[in-house]
């Protein structure tokens, strides 16, 4: 078991604290996200892949946080606020600063769905199964996920000036 | 092909993970349009970023915590068989209560009964209960069961509320006189949050899942000792 947390750790560490931004509510999630799968390891159907069911116990659980925290009275402390201030833009630091900003604004399922396919390199049949969704739905969730934080980095003047022909999402 | 196809095909290939540029009728499009080269040099930018994303790393001792919480907790298999013994005794009796109990606050309105589900569990089913996680419940009331179903189909406790798979994205299972944090019948607690979640509806959408809702709820009555529910209230 031990093993298999050392496996893990830091792709369902990074997967929390992307979905998150938040170092401690990371680590706890992640935390629990490994006591709940190595509790179900003698349910796991061990014809499934182990990498997208972890993560996806990661993700929801990210996503039951983030619920949670748009039921309680706003805090500052919880993520970093966002600025679409054209002054403030400086501040960021760089272009991953700003997808990481970027990428806190968007639905927590697009989110999850987005950072499954393109940073821990699912594919659209793993998430599908994963979370138990339509692979068309999890599809619309990656497109829709692409389209909004592009036209964000463009809207923050981060990539080229071309608000008018980034489509509306 | 046309702005509109442009985009819907950008969304093709990248969806196998092949850079736009590599794309013969991509790349002769946006030769010739501005707009959509600006487009697709965007979604480089922004997938190149996010592939160099700096990769966070959890604190050393994390593993360590998550065994040393794997030993603090007992596994299911054992805690079923100690709350076993207790189990028949236990359901009789809370479900005998629980006409008895005071109300918490007089002032809530008396519901519609809801449909009368049969209460009944199978050792199967105690087997498959997640234990480790009761604890989490959010209790908040003497009998307020409030089953919380995120999609997340691979936890054996949501697979258990959701039993048909069909993908409810929550259930608050109501009693009468009391409140959830997802709905409420009467008079929320202080602090809680309506969101306006009826019996009714309620009723409908557990339609497809009644029978394993009821053993859910059933597992709960029993589980839960009435001290507990008090405690926590």
């Amino acid at each position: 078991m031990r093993q298999l947390v050392d496996t893990y750790r830091g792709q369902v560490f990074g997967l929390c604290y992307r979905m998150l931004r938040h170092r401690q509510d990371a680590e706890d999630v992640t935390q629990e996200c490994f006591v709940r799968a190595l509790r179900s390891l003698r349910r796991w159907d061990n014809r499934r892949e182990f990498q997208p069911w972890l993560l996806a116990i990661a993700g929801n659980r990210c996503r039951t946080l983030l619920a949670s925290r748009m039921r309680q009275p706003p805090s500052s402390c919880l993520v970093d606020n966002l600025s679409d201030n054209a002054d403030q833009i400086h501040e960021a630091r760089g272009l991953a600063e700003e997808i990481e900003l970027a990428l806190s604004t968007l639905r927590a399922e697009y989110r999850q769905a987005f950072l499954l396919f393109h940073q821990h390199e699912l594919s659209y049949a793993e998430i599908s199964a994963a979370l138990g969704c339509p692979l068309g739905t999890v599809k619309t969730w990656v497109h829709r996920a692409r389209r909004e934080l592009v036209a964000r980095l463009v809207k923050r003047g981060v990539v080229q000036e071309m608000r008018d022909e980034v489509r509306r999402v | 092909m046309k702005c509109e196809e442009f985009e819907r095909r950008l969304d093709a290939v990248l969806d196998v993970r092949r850079r736009p540029e590599w794309d013969v009728r991509l790349r002769a499009h946006a030769e010739q349009c501005a707009p959509c080269r600006r487009l697709a040099a965007s979604y480089g930018v922004l997938l190149d970023g996010v592939a160099a994303l700096p990769v966070p790393e959890p604190s050393a001792d994390l593993t360590a915590r998550v065994m040393s919480e794997m030993r603090v907790r007992p596994a299911a298999s054992r805690r079923v068989a100690l709350v076993g013994a207790v189990l028949a005794t236990a359901a009789a009796v809370v479900v005998a209560l629980l006409p008895l109990l005071p109300k918490r606050d007089q002032r809530v309105a008396t519901p519609d009964p809801l449909p009368a589900y049969s209460f009944h569990t199978t050792e199967a089913a105690v087997e498959e209960f997640d234990w480790a996680n009761l604890d989490e419940l959010p209790v908040v009331g003497p009998v307020l069961i409030s089953i919380r179903d995120d999609d997340e189909t691979t936890d054996p406790y949501e697979e258990l509320a959701k039993g048909t798979g069909q993908g409810l994205a929550s259930v608050v299972l109501y009693m009468p006189g009391v409140a959830g944090p997802r709905g409420f019948i009467g008079t929320a607690p202080a602090g809680m949050r309506s969101q306006g979640v009826f019996p009714e509806q309620m009723s409908q959408e557990l339609e497809p899942v009644r029978e394993s809702v009821a053993e859910t709820i059933n597992l709960l009555l029993r589980a839960v000792p009435l001290a507990d529910f008090a405690r926590r209230s």
